[in-house]
Order: structure tokens, then C-alpha cells, then sequence
């Protein structure tokens, strides 16, 4: 076997793509041949480097396909809300309707129904469920934060079903989607379950200092465990912040886990 | 055996009214659009954008397929026009980023990274370089690498997505890892 055929048979082996005729006479090659002994090192090094820098790309396109998938099914509900001049119009529509029925200039009026009332202009509660998966929708099909702003109260209210919601997306979407994140992060501050403490920790690690503080606020809340860093440290030192105090989250919930599934 | 449905019998369903079957090849694709459009267009940001694009387009444009077992490759047709529009109206607009000298970018960055984490800064490094050099290389194995690293695809799935043999896909996979050795190892140096 010559080198640049024993080059490609290295490829293959990396990818499990090699038969087991090839890779008995690979070996066989490598072990008498330096130079392809540090060529197989050399790709093995490469193929988990590759690995690792194609992880968050693998991410992203995981994330392309559940925005895509959420588009195709139809348009969450829209809360109901009136125009403006919805209810006034509304109300003389019901005058003229009441003038032409009862023609008060024929005979005295007798009041025998109450008056109609107009319906109340307020938002219909939402279960818990359908609140997670309206945010859902609005948040991963790429709506505005505005319109997931509008869910804040209702979000809160319900507590930790949406916590899981608002968590996984803050853990995969795009840096650049960062008015999202933060805003999810500071309704996990006060919401999140204790269900929710391994995303928790993984999001104390996060690159944005703020998702960072908003994190680690909630471990501090669910587990009664002080602040690794000020508030300050969180904006002025995001990076090494987030990573230290990510380590130290990370040991102390592989002590304390137990105690916590036993309680969920 | 597996009782994977195949391409063609996810479309026939989808046709038929179930958008299920859609999300099922939407989740099949995703990824190999993804790298596609990424090593057409060498913007990783607008290689999600495109490949969101072109999964969309597919579900409204799906009755026009033909022959639904050539799914993935008529896809791949629609992505890439998305890309060729892409880089057209980026020709007439925009700088890329890519064209930014990394010299500029670490001098402006000099100060604030000064009490970062320099093992994970270092790392960060290395992996952002490491995919620009990626980006970097000829189409052919540019695109088979991506392709590869993006999905857990075997040469098989590859051949016959781009038309080749697999002992081609090998070849354009061994010669992209010794393009990128021996990028690497001069940037290192």
C-alpha cells in the first residue's frame, strides 16, 4: 500500500467508513510507516476539533428546522383586543337598533329587560399549557419580543410550565436575538422551578453577562445557596463569571441532585 | 431493516394534506440545507436565514415536484437559488465580514478581553479560525466537509446528494482534512 491510498483509508477509518479487510492491511502500513503514523494522529486531532467547532452550527440548524416546522402549523391565537372605535360604535349600532324597536315617540316605555351590556375588554385567561405553547410559537417561530411581552403577567402567573419553555429558548437561540434572551432570563429569575436547575447552570455559563446574573439569581432563589459574583461582576467580567461560577453550579449539583429529584 | 418512510412517501402524504409529513423531511433536511447554504454562501448566520428560506418555499412550492422520491435534490435546486439571489444582492449592498483582517478586529477587542478567561478565549480562537479556514477552501471540499460535519451522514447519503461515487466523497474528504493540516499548522506557526 502507498501512502496517499493509505491518506484516504485513514479518512475512511476516522468516518467508520473502512471494511475490515482494508483496516487489517491500514495497520499493517501505519505500523511501519512514521510519516502515516502522524498523518492518522494529525486527522484524529482534526476530526474532534471539527467536531467541536460544527457543534453549534449542528445547533443552529436543529433550530432552523423547529422554526420551520412552526411555521407550518397555523398562527398562534391572537389575544382578543378592540379597536379604538370598536365600543363606541358598538354602542350607537345598539342605540339605533333600540330607537327603531321600541319607537319611543309612539308609546311610554316600559323597562322590562335590563339594558344590554357591552362584553369586557379584557384579555381570556390562559391555561398553563396553552400559554407555554403560545410563547413557544411566538418565540421560536422568530415573532417580535414584543408580542411575547404582552404574555409577561400571564407568564409569571403560571410559573414553571412556561419556565421550561422560556429556558430552552434562551438556551438555543442566536446571541444575536439578545433583547429575547434577556427577557426570558429575568422572568426565570423570578419563575423557574427547581425542575429547571440544570438548564439553570448551563445558562450561568452563557457568554451574555446579563443571562448570566439572571441565572444564577434563580439557583441563588431555588437553592438558598449565595451569589458566586456581584451584580456588577456579571457586566464587568461576563466571561470568566459566568465560566467559574458555571464549574462551581455544576460540582455542587452533581452532590445535591438527589435531594432535589426526591423533592420533584 | 428500519421502517423509515422513505422521501417520496413523506411528500405523497404531505400532499395530501399532512403537514406532519413535511416537518418529518424538514427535520430530515435542515441540516444538509444548513451546511449547503453555509458553504455556498460562507456566512453561518445567513446560512440559517437561507435554509429557513428554502424549507418554506419547498412546503408552498411542493405540488410542482414531480417526482417526490427527488426530494432532496430538488431542494437542493431551491436552496440553491436562494444562494445565488443571496450573494447577488450582497454584491450590489455589502463588505463581507469575511473581507474584516482578524488584525483589526483583535486590536479593537484588545481592551475588553484583557481580564476574559484566556483558556476559553484561546479555544474560542482556535475553533472561529479553525472554521474560517473551512470556509476558506476550494468549493468541492468545502462543501463535502461541511455537509459531512453538519449531519451524521454516511458517504452513501452523501454520493448521492451531490451526484458522485463514494469513493469520491472519501477522496474529497481526505484531501479537505490535509488542506485544512496544512492551513492550520502555517497560521500556528
Amino acid at each position: 500500500m502507498d501512502c496517499p491510498t493509505a491518506m484516504n483509508l485513514l479518512s475512511a477509518r476516522i468516518d467508520g467508513e473502512i471494511d475490515r479487510e482494508s483496516l487489517i492491511v491500514l495497520d499493517a502500513h501505519v505500523a511501519g510507516c512514521d510519516s502515516c503514523r502522524v498523518m492518522a494522529d494529525e486527522f484524529e486531532r482534526q476530526d474532534s476539533e471539527l467536531r467541536q467547532a460544527f457543534a453549534p452550527r449542528r445547533v443552529a440548524a436543529a433550530a432552523v428546522a423547529t422554526r420551520v416546522v412552526c411555521a407550518l402549523e397555523p398562527a398562534p391565537l391572537r389575544i382578543a383586543r378592540y379597536r379604538w372605535w370598536g365600543v363606541p360604535t358598538a354602542m350607537a349600532a345598539g342605540f339605533l337598533l333600540a330607537v327603531v324597536m321600541l319607537r319611543p315617540w309612539k308609546a311610554p316605555v316600559v323597562a322590562s329587560n335590563p339594558p344590554p351590556t357591552a362584553p369586557p375588554v379584557t384579555s381570556r385567561l390562559h391555561t398553563a399549557s396553552d400559554l407555554a405553547q403560545r410563547i413557544n410559537g411566538a418565540l421560536v417561530c422568530g415573532a417580535r419580543l414584543e408580542a411575547a411581552q404582552r404574555w409577561e403577567e400571564d407568564i409569571r402567573r403560571c410559573g414553571g410550565e412556561c419556565a421550561s419553555v422560556l429556558a430552552q429558548h434562551v438556551l438555543t437561540c442566536r446571541a444575536s436575538d439578545r433583547a429575547e434572551r434577556v427577557w426570558a432570563a429575568r422572568i426565570l429569575a423570578d419563575v423557574a422551578p427547581t425542575s429547571s436547575i440544570p438548564d439553570l447552570i448551563a445558562l450561568v455559563g452563557d457568554e451574555d453577562g446579563d443571562v448570566c446574573r439572571y441565572a444564577a439569581e434563580a439557583l441563588a432563589r431555588l437553592t438558598g445557596r449565595p451569589h458566586c459574583a456581584e451584580p456588577d461582576e456579571w457586566h464587568n467580567d461576563a466571561t470568566s463569571s459566568c465560566g467559574t461560577c458555571e464549574q462551581t453550579w455544576h460540582s455542587w449539583w452533581q452532590e445535591n441532585k438527589q435531594k432535589f429529584a426526591s423533592k420533584s | 431493516m428500519t421502517d423509515r418512510q422513505s422521501d417520496g412517501d413523506l411528500v405523497r402524504q404531505a400532499l395530501a394534506g399532512k403537514s406532519a409529513a413535511y416537518g418529518e423531511l424538514v427535520h430530515r433536511w435542515a441540516a444538509r440545507i444548513t451546511a449547503f447554504c453555509h458553504a455556498r454562501v460562507r456566512s453561518p448566520d445567513a446560512a440559517e436565514d437561507l435554509a429557513q428560506e428554502t424549507l418554506l418555499r419547498g412546503f408552498r412550492a411542493l405540488a410542482s415536484l414531480a417526482q417526490p422520491d427527488l426530494f432532496g435534490t430538488w431542494l437542493h435546486g431551491i436552496a440553491l437559488r436562494a444562494c445565488l439571489d443571496w450573494l447577488k444582492s450582497r454584491a450590489r449592498k455589502t463588505v463581507p465580514l469575511s473581507a474584516l483582517g482578524p488584525d483589526g478586529a483583535a486590536d479593537s477587542l484588545a481592551d475588553e478581553t484583557s481580564n476574559w478567561d484566556v483558556s476559553r478565549v484561546e479555544r474560542d480562537d482556535e475553533i472561529h479560525r479553525l472554521m474560517r479556514e473551512v470556509e476558506e477552501l476550494p468549493d468541492d471540499y468545502r462543501e463535502v466537509l461541511m455537509l459531512y460535519y453538519y449531519d451524521d451522514v454516511t458517504y452513501q447519503d452523501l454520493a448521492a446528494m451531490l451526484g458522485v461515487s463514494a469513493a469520491t466523497i472519501n477522496a474529497r474528504l481526505t484531501k479537505a482534512r490535509a488542506m485544512l493540516r496544512v492551513r492550520l499548522s502555517a497560521t500556528r506557526r
